[in-house]
């Protein structure tokens, strides 16, 4: 604990406490503030409490004498500097002057004291001491504001490092930016030349001989005349009077001019290139500033020449097409006609149209599809396909075309254009339709011949036989052979012709008549319908669960009926004729196969046997037949939207394969 | 009346009524024949009978292919009668459609028979007609 600054702790020590109120009587002020000990014990303990200024020390005391406690007090670091006055009762001075001394005494009193020179004595002290303590405030005060200086001095400095370390950075971004920048002009192909008026200077970009494949003039005295000299010496002769005008037609403040030209360079190569002038007043209104940039367009123009010749090219290519060729936009927007498009339409030169004009020459039934068509494309980059009818104008009639468009892309697939043609598909398609109708026609006509012809070759069958029965007694035996040739030619006409109205009557199949059909009860028909056949052959015929398909009943017993009946006819002598359907299911249709033990068929005729009217065998009783029945199967078949074919070896047998597509019932459902 | 049973053929083509002809003698069946040579006597056929006029037939034999109207029209308009809707009808015929066996199915034919290139499977038709008349079908 510390005093208010004007008052001094003083300890007296006196193991009498009478000398201690002496003491206290002599020193009683105000500024002194007096602690009294009896012994060295308590006087260690105030020293501890208290800060001091002044220790009055009594020599003799009992325990520890005032001596021994000066020593311990100067030992102590905090008490060390504090001054000691002994006080002493004895007059051998001199001894317990050097012990005094010795104990870092500062002065002795003999007992009894004077108290003047007592009070000046401690008078003097409490100065000291006052002095001291102002000192050390003092000093402190200056010590922290040394430490405070030394702080801003630190800051400052840290900011002086920054600053620099930020000014390098700035000096190195501005240094990296203005490589980027160089190696962005010089990637660019971009130079420039600046010419400072007022301080008459010329100053051309590093790159410049790079880019412009000569010199600038090194020389900044000769001025900007020489520099343009040399400039306008390397451009090529067709462009140096229109550069030197608009050399000379600057004006300062005006928007920038820019004008291409070619040069030659010192190396000898042509160069495409692009300079921009900018001129501007400097601050005293007469000086020009002037600034010429040159960018080398070699590459673009020569790729714009290519483009144009590869036009000019495609130009003459699709005007020498008997087709019609135009292009369109990525838009649908056409922008080109060829010649013999505009001869056509008689669009007449110079007339290119858009899409609208199409309206003029399409047919009105095809045209609303085929803007559907064409929007469709344009919309999906699909190809355009579509046959519609164009208005002739030189035959004053419509023909048919075949319009196609495909959208073209680059190497990158980036799309370019559309490219559309337009083929005259005229003939074909009125031959086309020409052919159906002959075709339809003969169709009709075949049914109906053989459907006329059926009557009156009956009755010429049934009465050869007629007459044979009944006349024939009267005839010899040369005659009855004729009888019997005329006989079997009429039924054999008669069979014909049925089985030639069974094939042109297959033809005239209404769809809409298909409906599941249990294959199963088709089979009960047939073997019934075929009964006798199989009752005279001994036939053995058998079969797999048959499924239900969709298909017209009576073309399926049709086909049955043929291939079963075809099995049994062409046995072989040897043994009796055995017959298997077998079926398998197969993705999305059904696989029959019908196969028997009979004669076979040589592979080379495996084709020919599904012809019309075809058969392998002359005409005999033992295989007889129209040659009708297989193509019949084919035509059903064919109908029903499956395949047939024949699996043969001669002698052993053959398997008649035919599919129909599914959308009927498993077998056994 | 005699109980002789009649049977009415409507036929035109003449080869045809021959041989049916020929296939009812050489079945023995003791009927008498009327032939209708076309689709529009034998409509009128049918009303004279619904008027009475004629005697209602206990047979009628049918070719589908007849002038005028075709057979399937007459069996229409004979089964819509009140007088003839059940009289037995066997078709006789050269064609083979589908079509033309349905509408003979659905108008209640008792047989659908066509006409063969052969003579004895010509006459297999007495056989019919004798079942026809007798009953049983």
């Amino acid at each position: 604990m510390t005093t208010d600054s004007s008052q001094i702790n003083v300890l007296i020590v006196d193991d009498e406490p009478n000398n201690l109120t002496v003491l206290e009587t002599v020193l009683d002020e105000p500024g002194y503030r007096l602690v009294r000990a009896t012994s060295a014990d308590e006087a260690l303990l105030a020293l501890i409490a208290d800060e001091f200024a002044l220790l009055i020390l009594d020599i003799s005391m009992p325990g520890m004498s005032g001596l021994e406690l000066a020593k311990m007090v100067k030992q102590r670091k905090r008490t060390a500097g504090v001054p000691i006055i002994f006080l002493t009762a004895f007059y051998n001075e001199d001894q317990h002057a050097l012990d005094g001394y010795q104990t870092g005494a500062v002065d002795y009193l003999h007992k009894p004291v004077n108290p003047a020179v007592l009070r000046s004595k401690v008078a003097v002290f409490a100065d000291l001491h006052r002095k001291t303590r102002q000192t050390e405030q003092a000093n402190r005060a200056l010590l922290e504001e040394v430490a405070e200086r030394r702080k801003v001095e630190e800051k400052l400095r840290i900011l002086n490092e920054r600053l620099e370390e930020r000014v390098n950075e700035r000096t190195e971004a501005l240094r990296a930016h203005e490589i980027r920048l160089r190696n962005a002009a010089d990637a660019a192909r971009l130079t420039y030349v600046e010419i400072d008026a007022h301080k008459g200077q010329l100053l051309a970009a590093d790159n410049f001989m790079a880019v412009m494949g000569y010199a600038w003039p090194e020389d900044p005295k000769d001025g900007f005349l020489k520099g343009e000299d040399l400039f306008l010496s390397h451009v090529v002769p067709a462009d140096r009077a229109r550069v030197a005008a608009e050399l000379r037609e600057f004006a300062p403040g005006q928007p920038a001019a820019s004008f291409d030209y070619q040069i030659l360079g010192d190396d000898g190569i042509e160069r495409w290139i692009e300079s921009k002038w900018f001129v501007h007043e400097a601050a005293d209104g007469r000086a020009r500033n002037s600034l010429l940039t040159n960018l080398d367009v070699t590459a673009r123009k020569t790729a714009e020449q290519e483009l144009r010749r590869s036009d000019e090219r495609f130009r003459q290519l699709a005007d020498s097409m008997p087709q019609m060729v135009w292009t369109a936009t990525l838009d649908g927007s056409i922008d080109y006609y060829n010649a013999r498009w505009r001869s056509f339409t008689a669009f007449g030169e110079g007339r290119n149209g858009d899409i609208s004009k199409w309206a003029d020459i399409l047919h009105p039934e095809d045209a609303e599809r085929c803007y559907e068509h064409w929007r469709s494309s344009i919309g999906s980059g699909e190809e355009f396909h579509m046959e519609y009818r164009l208005w002739d104008q030189r035959q004053q009639k419509y023909r048919w075309h075949l319009g196609r468009a495909l959208l073209i892309a680059d190497k990158e697939r980036n799309a370019l254009k559309w490219i559309g043609t337009c083929t005259d598909i005229d003939k074909q398609k009125r031959s086309e339709e020409d052919l159906r109708r002959v075709n339809s026609a003969l169709e009709q006509f075949a049914y109906a011949a053989s459907h006329d012809l059926q009557e009156p070759l009956r009755n010429v069958s049934l009465f050869t036989q007629l007459l044979s029965q009944r006349y024939g007694h009267n005839l010899d035996e040369e005659g009855n052979m004729f009888m019997r040739t005329i006989v079997s030619g009429a039924q054999r006409m008669a069979h014909l012709v049925t089985d030639l109205l069974a094939y042109t009557s297959v033809f005239a199949v209404d769809e809409n008549h298909a409906a599941p059909v249990n294959m199963e009860s088709v089979f009960a028909r047939v073997l019934e319908n075929l009964g006798r056949a199989v009752q005279e052959s001994d036939a053995a015929v058998t079969h797999d669960v048959l499924p239900v398909v969709f298909v017209q009943e009576v073309h399926i017993e049709q086909l049955l009926q043929n291939l079963i009946g075809n099995a049994i006819k062409y046995r072989r002598d040897e043994e009796g004729p055995k017959v298997h359907v077998t079926v398998s299911s197969q993705e999305n249709y059904w696989h029959f196969i019908v196969s028997d033990n009979g004669i076979g068929i040589a592979p080379e005729f495996h084709a020919q046997v599904f012809g019309v009217f075809k058969r392998l065998h002359a005409t005999s009783a033992k295989y007889a037949g129209t040659g009708m029945g297989l193509a019949i199967c084919q035509k059903i078949v064919e109908i029903c939207r499956g395949k047939i074919w024949v699996e043969s070896t001669p002698g052993e047998g053959s398997q008649f394969h035919f599919t129909l597509p599914c959308g009927g019932i498993a077998p056994g459902e | 009346m005699n109980n002789e049973p009649l049977i009415i053929l409507a036929e035109d083509n003449p080869t045809d009524v021959f041989m049916v002809k020929m296939a009812l003698s050489d079945a023995s069946l003791g009927s008498k024949l009327r032939v209708l040579s076309d689709g529009e006597e034998a409509l009128r056929f049918v009303a004279d009978v619904e008027k009475g006029a004629e005697p209602v037939p206990d047979l009628l034999l049918l070719d589908l292919n007849l002038p005028k109207y075709s057979g399937i029209a007459v069996l229409e308009q004979i089964r819509a009668s009140s007088k003839c809707s059940s009289l037995k009808v066997i078709v006789i015929t050269s064609s083979n459609s589908p079509a033309d066996r349905a509408d003979a199915a659905r108008l209640d034919a008792m047989h659908y028979f066509l006409k063969p290139n052969d003579v004895s499977e010509f006459l297999k038709i007495g056989s019919f007609v004798r079942e026809a008349l007798e009953g049983r079908s």
